[in-house]
């Protein structure tokens, strides 16, 4: 009897401890489209109206963008500016999940999943710089392909690009399609070359943390 | 050596160990599991959570998992506080007796005491059932809001959507549910019969006063609803309120309408369960869990119910085994031990059942074809359970003992898991009546005290009785019949009961209509009678030297009969050729007799033989006179035996009318209103009369000569013997003396 006392105080104890405290990571997941990544506890999430109206442009839409999106800025003053926004002193990861048509599943490849956020290959670049794209310096720091279960795949490219200020933000990135490819997921995180410096194990977990269970 | 007081052998405690619950002072210590299984079940609900978080998202790990469950489910910390928090609030009752008084008798005892006290138990049957609703609603708010991901309140408020959509694939369940089932529902339902009648106090009209000629049974009828209405008169000083009253008798007698009355008198709602209830193929015991459910709903929210049972030996009983041995159900005695002086009490109880046992056997090869099918319904059932069936028998009795069980599931399980006694229901006032034709048929756990309480033979009705319900049924319609002629009436119709009595003044009526008039004459109410008890009669004409002869026989049953049968009177005298019989004389006796004299059957004798001679004599019509002797000698020798078997000379007294009269078969009305045999003989002590022609000379010590004479003291006189009526199905019954008949060839 008192040795079974004491064993549930234990269990006792045990869950009490160990729901103690905050978590470590604050876990982001799109339950309809299986998406996950986690971001450090300390960020602070974007609301889902702010994230459409500058994602829309300032068109002063609400509507969601996508089947999913998600914002989380590790600033102390978190603004949805930041997803586009020059000089961001502090990471800010942007999750987006979108549907693919037809004709884009038909043509959907890597070198369309670099340049799904911002022109990465050279090809693209030299059309975007044809059109004012007001970008430039552009420097290539990572390029790889990942593959996760169910046919998941895609590719993780980190690069910096310096704004017409002068500022220089890295922008880490990772793009996937599923196995039919009729959607795209995508995790972008960037900041100022600096802050990714600092941040790089930071970052580099919640990039590596993106996950797809494609149903 | 010593010798060592041996311990109590383990796993045994000695008789009268256990304290009584009542006496602890403290709380009765919980078990180590008790103590601990709602903990246990909190963390491992707990676990759940975080096993679940962990499932839903391949990046949680345990730590983060706890710790995000710790704050999004925090309920379940704060109902393991609240557990910890009872737990040690058990452990103080348990080992300190002033904290567990204060909380069980001052804090929960004061406010039982108080909502007792000042609200009725219907009001607190209500609120504890919104309570328990809340309950629930409170549970289901939870669970959909924690499935929707929303608050309880908002998932409340949208739980009608919710309902919206999810009726099209409720529907689909139910209907592919009802597919299957509704072809044997179906088939259940068009065979079941009967059922159950719920009349709400306004709907019944009846009132005591509406029950003519059961006076006696209405007034001990009255002190149940006295007892019902007002329970604490002897609950008060300890005893318990009769909560079953079993009416038995002959059919048509006003079982149904005194129950009704009961309803009518009380205000309570009235319950009629028809017998057909019980017979339903698969749906008896279901009929009686929802009967009694809303029984036990009627009798909080009206202060009582009153529940009629017809026809309750289509219940059926168990067999012998279940009636314990020899002995026959309280009140009530075997058919053939009826008319015995005493029911046969003073018999031991091995003689009364080897009685019986020959008894039965000689009644079932004189029984009827019908009778005895329907005998082999009711007791066949013999370990099967109950005439009903599929154990309808037994689930009455459960429910009958039930109603002083604990009831409800958050009462019985709910509480008991949260380590509180399950409170006992409110004292359902709900009075069980019971009707039966048969009372023998009924199982004698049925009829045990606790049950049925109260068992009341209501019989045939008295003189007095009769001339009440005539009186009763003929001020609802236009007559000229005289107090006089009301009373003649009672006096013809020996064994009418209220049915028979609201028949026959009906069919006078109808009488009188036919012939254009309103109001109801005596001729009418004769006419009806006679057209009730014999028949129509067959308008056919004699040729003169029949009529001749009929009328020289009846008229030889007749005079003899008016001679010599002092203890009768002539009801009808007729040649009128009827379905069976070319003329008839009827004696009926003037006032109810319970006892039958040696005298009677040697004037049936002479009367019969009357017949035989006119015929010989007079006209040559030889009728079934002798043949009629010699039943009506074996009929006197069976009563000279049934007196022999009571150890009674038949010489001392009356004897038993049942045992000796050819009416055996109508035995109620040989029931004694005051003991017979040696009890009767301080009112009868002379010994029976001789034979009548030579027994003139002892007319003074002859009772039923003292009778006649005193009646021919009365105005009516003879005019009044010839028009007593008796009737052609009840001679044997009712006078012991069958009709002389002339129905023989010429």
């Amino acid at each position: 009897m008192r040795r079974g006392l004491a064993g549930l105080w234990l269990v006792l104890i045990v869950v009490i401890v160990s729901a103690c405290g905050a978590p470590q990571y604050t876990y982001v997941a799109s339950s309809d489209s299986h998406a996950f990544f986690k971001v450090p506890g300390g960020w602070h999430k974007i609301s889902d109206t702010a994230l459409a109206k500058t994602l829309r442009g300032g068109s002063g839409s609400t509507e969601p963008v996508g089947v999913w999106a998600a914002g989380y800025d590790g600033s102390d003053a978190p603004s949805a500016d930041h997803v586009f926004g020059a000089v961001v002193p502090q990471p800010f990861a942007f999750a987006l999940v979108e549907p693919l048509s037809a004709s884009a599943s038909s043509s959907m490849s890597y070198n369309e999943l670099r340049d799904i956020f911002l022109p990465v290959t050279a090809a693209t670049r030299q059309n975007a710089v044809k059109s004012g794209f007001p970008l430039t310096g552009f420097h290539l720091l990572r390029n790889s392909v990942l593959t996760q279960e169910q046919g998941v795949h895609g590719v993780r490219v980190t690069f910096n690009y310096t704004f017409p200020n002068g500022s220089t933000d890295t922008f880490d990135q990772v793009a996937f399609t599923n196995a039919d490819n009729t959607e795209v997921y995508l995790l972008v995180l960037h900041c100022t070359a600096a802050c990714y410096q600092h941040h790089h194990g930071e970052i580099d977990t919640v990039m590596q943390s993106f996950t797809i269970r494609s149903s | 050596m010593t010798i060592t007081p041996a311990g109590p052998v383990e796993g045994l405690r000695p008789p009268g160990e256990r304290p009584r619950d009542e006496d602890r002072r403290t709380r009765k210590p919980l078990s180590f599991w008790d103590r601990v299984k709602f903990l246990l079940l909190l963390v491992l609900v707990w676990l759940v959570l975080v096993w679940s978080a962990m499932a839903n998202n391949p990046l949680i790990g345990f730590a983060d998992a706890a710790r995000i469950e710790a704050r999004s489910a925090s309920w379940v910390f704060v109902l393991i506080a609240l557990e910890a928090l009872r737990q040690i609030h058990f452990l103080i009752s348990e080992h300190w007796a002033a904290y567990h008084h204060f909380w069980t008798h001052t804090l929960f005892g004061g406010f039982e005491r108080v909502t007792h006290r000042r609200l009725s138990d219907w009001t607190r049957f209500r609120i504890w059932r919104l309570l328990i609703w809340l309950f629930w609603i409170a549970v289901i708010a939870v669970v959909v809001g924690k499935v929707t991901h929303t608050n309880p309140f908002l998932a409340l408020l949208h739980m009608p959507g919710y309902i919206w959509h999810a009726l099209p694939f409720v529907f689909q369940i139910v209907f592919a549910m009802l597919f299957l089932i509704i072809q044997f529902a179906a088939l259940f339902w068009f065979l079941s019969r009967g059922g159950v009648d719920v009349y709400m106090p306004d709907d019944i009209k009846t009132r005591f006063a509406d029950v003519w000629g059961q006076d006696h049974v209405l007034a001990k009828v009255k002190e149940n609803i006295l007892y019902l209405e007002h329970p604490e008169q002897i609950e008060d000083r300890g005893g318990y309120v009769p909560g079953g009253i079993l009416l038995w008798g002959p059919p048509g007698t006003g079982k149904t309408l005194m129950a009704e009355a009961v309803a009518g008198e009380t205000g309570k709602p009235y319950v009629f369960v028809d017998p057909g209830a019980f017979i339903n193929m698969f749906f008896g015991i279901g009929v009686l869990k929802v009967l009694f459910r809303k029984l036990r709903r009627l009798a909080l929210r009206y202060g009582g119910v009153i529940v009629f049972f017809d026809e309750a030996d289509s219940l059926g009983n168990r067999g012998a085994l279940a009636q314990g041995g020899p002995g026959f159900p309280r009140g009530m005695t075997p058919a053939p031990h009826r008319a015995g002086c005493h029911g046969f009490s003073y018999l031991s109880q091995d003689v009364q059942w080897l009685l019986l046992r020959r008894e039965m056997q000689s009644g079932i090869e004189d029984e009827p074809e019908g009778r005895r099918s329907k005998q082999i319904i009711g007791g066949g059932m013999g370990g099967g359970g109950g005439g009903g069936g599929m154990g309808t028998l037994q689930a009455l009795l459960t429910e009958l003992s039930g109603l002083k069980k604990p009831r409800g599931f958050v009462n019985r399980h709910i509480r008991r898991i949260f380590g509180m006694r399950p409170k006992p229901p409110p004292k359902y006032r709900i009075l069980v009546m019971m009707a039966s034709n048969m009372p023998e048929a009924l199982d004698e756990a049925l009829l045990r005290p606790g049950r049925i309480d109260r068992i009341y033979k209501v019989g045939y009705p008295s003189k007095a009785g009769r001339v009440k319900t005539y009186e009763g049924y003929l001020a609802k319609v236009r007559h000229e019949l005289t107090p006089e002629q009301v009373d003649k009436l009672a006096i013809i119709t020996p064994y009418a009961t209220g049915a028979t009595i609201k028949d026959t003044v009906n069919e006078a009526l109808i009488t009188a209509i036919r012939d254009g008039r309103d109001v109801i004459t005596w001729q009418d109410v004769i006419r009806a009678k006679q057209l009730k008890e014999l028949g129509p009669p067959e308008d056919v004409e004699y040729i003169e030297r029949e009529r001749h002869a009929v009328a020289v026989h009846e008229a030889c049953h007749a005079l003899v009969a008016y001679r010599t049968r002092q203890h009768m009177e002539i009801d009808i005298a007729t040649i009128e050729k009827g379905s069976d019989y070319l003329g008839m004389v009827a004696s009926i006796p003037p006032e109810d007799q319970f006892t039958r004299w040696r005298s009677e059957y040697e004037t049936d004798i002479l009367v019969s033989l009357a017949g035989h001679h006119g015929g010989v004599v007079h006209g040559g019509l030889l009728g079934h006179g002798l043949h009629r002797v010699l039943v009506l000698h074996r009929q006197a020798a069976r009563g000279r035996l049934a007196r022999r078997r009571a150890g009674r000379p038949e010489e001392e007294g009356p004897g038993p009318r049942a045992g000796a009269a050819p009416g055996a078969g109508r035995p109620d009305r040989g029931q004694p209103r005051q003991p017979a045999g040696p009890g009767r003989g301080s009112a009868h002590p002379e010994p029976g009369p001789g034979p009548v022609p030579g027994a003139r000379a002892g007319d003074a010590q002859d009772p039923h000569r003292r009778r006649r004479a005193r009646r021919a003291g009365a105005p009516a006189g003879p005019a009044h013997r010839r028009q007593a009526v008796r009737g052609r199905g009840l001679p044997a019954a009712a006078g012991g003396v069958p009709p002389e008949r002339s129905d023989g060839a010429p």
